[in-house]
């Protein structure tokens, strides 16, 4: 007895010891708590048959996984996730069959996760969608074809993207200057509601004399342009990776 | 069936009374269902552990011994007692999923698990004395959580370090990994990492995309769109009128575009273009590169010099704005020579060079396991799945 008395100290010792799972914590210290006050092990199983503990095991690890996923939405603002895990917790506790009965819990948690994920991975497709089109300012219905489509993904904790790029969390997305930002929200809200955005005319008659001048002087250009002809095309590389983060990268020409 | 050594192992301990018989056959009914719901014996285990099922065989193990212990106190004396299961009944399970990924190396760090618990199996008689020597390291969590590690860790090196959008993700993975004590555990951290590493890889990624554009334009400017093309026109003479003012209004564009680029990244990002060539990483999203090793461990580029190729005409060209003309004519004082995009073989080579130069990483001891992509995994029950490395 005294080696299973050990045995469930430890466990009590692992589960008490880590702050995501006091029900298996609790469910050990129980069993300990019994061993010592029974004289055997007969006597202890007896009572825990009457008291329910026998039985208690596998809820005691569903109610932990919930109590994790409740500690770590409740960390992330994740509200209607940690509700959620709160809500089956007490399920459990007044049946403890029910995560067996009712195995589609976990799709619907999953679910509600994924909501929160997609707004994150929307806001930053948002950004790429913008970068892309302010890189030339050209092709605005493309742009705003993706950013329509993008705009779908946001849910929580708002669909709407004004208020979303308001808030602290979400401009932390975003790595440039605070004017950079605003000419990103301001753009994306320009595109939801007017279906236009400013573009850039990328005008080269300033420059026709210019063009003009080197269709002129192509000839006396002729021998430069031959002399850098004439020279072998360099063959391709490949750019090996270091193997840590503070090397460097080699390169190796393609023979 | 994989899960039959967890039966012969729960029988092997021969519970006795009406409710522990109900309650093995309430889980036998469980663990079957379960195991149909899988498909892919490789992450049976850890899907095993995390579920709580693992939890609850442990359980179940504990009470079948703890009540045999009480029946062996009470029927003492009696010549016809129900033996208790040895620690070596009580692992048979465990062989036949030893069995089962022991030729992997990639799974190497599980394997010395288990050989572990074998090695303790095998220095006691007594369940209850076995359990608490296994508990004493942990080895049953270790069973999941240094398997996953072991993978993780091997496939962070066929990465490129520098490539931190892409090795965040798996970095993070191994650091949960490795704080978790128990399934709960590994669930908190793997909530949490979901929204860190939607938050954060892709913004590592941003950096990159700004200098990216910046690269694109500097290519077009120099490129066979642009200046490389008039120069080949021109030294050919084959010079057709509107080709050669498409590439040079080409010229002016990608100048005025890289030069606006420039100024965005400078005024957002605060660097200037001497500290994206001072930049390891940042330096080649300049230019485009495919990767043809790992998972973007090597990179097929067009020329060892085209970097300095761009450099050269973002400072001589495209900052001080000269003109079309004397940009061609100073081609005179520079010592770049011609450059064009790899071609198949050449694409072909560049894996083979960098499969060599990296022979010696786990990750290629691992890629030996390969067939088109996936690890083919045999299940001892003539079921075979693909184990694909995830990034």
């Amino acid at each position: 007895m005294d080696t299973t008395k050990e045995l469930y100290g430890l466990y009590v010792r692992r589960f008490c010891n880590c702050p995501r799972t006091p029900y298996q914590g609790e469910y050990y210290q129980k069993w300990l708590d019994l061993l010592y006050a029974c004289s055997s092990n007969e006597e202890a199983e007896e009572k825990s048959k009457q008291n329910g503990l026998y039985t208690a095991g596998a809820a005691a690890v569903v109610k932990d996984r919930l109590f994790a996923g409740k500690l770590a939405a409740e960390k992330m603002g994740w509200t209607d996730v940690a509700a959620l895990c709160d809500d089956i917790l007490q399920k459990v506790e007044a049946d403890p069959y029910y995560p067996f009965t009712h195995v589609s819990l976990w799709s619907d948690l999953d679910a509600l996760k994924s909501g929160w994920i997609k707004t994150i991975e929307g806001f930053h497709r948002l950004f790429e969608d913008f970068l892309e089109f302010d890189d030339t300012r050209t092709e605005p219905d493309r742009a705003i074809s993706k950013m329509t489509e993008d705009l779908k993904m946001l849910s929580k904790p708002s669909s709407d993207f004004a208020t979303l790029a308001s808030m602290p969390s979400f401009r932390a997305l975003v790595d440039c200057s605070d004017e950079y930002y605003k000419e990103f929200t301001d753009t994306v809200c320009k595109a939801v509601s007017t279906r236009r955005l400013d573009t850039i005319f990328w005008d080269t008659k300033p420059y026709q004399g210019e063009i003009e001048e080197l269709w002129n002087r192509r000839d006396t250009l002729k021998n430069v342009c031959r002399r850098w002809y004439s020279q072998e095309v360099e063959p391709p590389c490949v750019r090996l990776s270091p193997n840590t983060p503070e090397g460097h990268y080699k390169l190796i020409d393609i023979d | 069936m994989m899960v039959q050594g967890y039966f012969d192992s729960l029988d092997s301990m021969h519970a006795s009374g009406a409710s522990i018989l109900k309650e093995i056959e309430d889980y036998k009914r469980e663990l079957t269902a379960f195991a149909e719901g899988q498909n892919d014996a490789a992450s049976f285990f850890p899907k095993f552990q995390e579920s709580g099922m693992m939890g609850k065989f442990m359980d179940l193990s504990a009470k079948i011994a703890l009540a045999a212990q009480a029946e062996t106190a009470a029927a003492s004396g009696e010549k016809n007692r129900k033996p208790l299961a040895t620690p070596s009944e009580w692992l048979e399970p465990f062989r036949t999923a030893y069995e089962t990924i022991k030729d992997y190396p990639i799974r190497e760090r599980g394997l010395s698990v288990y050989r572990r618990l074998f090695e303790i199996g095998e220095k006691h008689s007594d369940i209850t004395e076995f359990l608490l020597e296994v508990e004493k390291e942990n080895l049953l969590w270790k069973i999941s959580s240094e398997d996953t590690l072991g993978i993780l860790e091997i496939q962070l090196t066929g990465m490129d370090p520098l490539y931190k959008g892409l090795t965040y993700a798996t970095r993070k993975n191994i650091e949960a990994w490795d704080a978790s004590v128990c399934e709960a555990d590994i669930h908190y951290y793997q909530d949490l990492l979901s929204e860190d590493i939607a938050k954060t890889s892709p913004r590592l990624l941003q950096k990159e995309h700004f200098v990216s554009c910046l690269g694109a334009h500097l290519m077009v400017y120099r490129g066979p769109n642009g200046k490389e093309g008039i120069m080949e026109m021109i030294a050919t003479g084959n010079c057709p009128r509107h080709k050669f003012l498409g590439n040079a209004s080409n010229m002016v564009v990608a100048k005025l575009q890289a030069r606006r680029m420039m100024d965005i990244i400078h005024k957002n990002l605060g660097l200037r273009f001497e500290d994206i060539m001072a930049d390891e990483y940042l330096r080649f999203k300049l230019i485009s590169s495919s990767n043809v090793y790992a998972l973007s461990k090597a990179y097929v580029e067009s020329n060892s010099n085209l970097l300095d190729i761009l450099a050269d005409a973002f400072y001589h060209e495209i900052l001080p704005d000269i003109s079309l003309s004397d940009a061609i004519k100073r081609e005179t004082d520079v010592q770049f020579g011609r450059w064009r995009m790899p071609q198949g073989r050449e694409v072909e080579r560049a894996g083979d060079l960098a499969r060599k130069a990296f022979r010696d990483l786990p990750y290629s001891r691992y890629e030996d396991q390969l067939q088109g992509g996936s690890i083919r995994v045999g299940t001892g029950d003539g079921f075979e799945i693909n184990l694909r490395p995830s990034v």
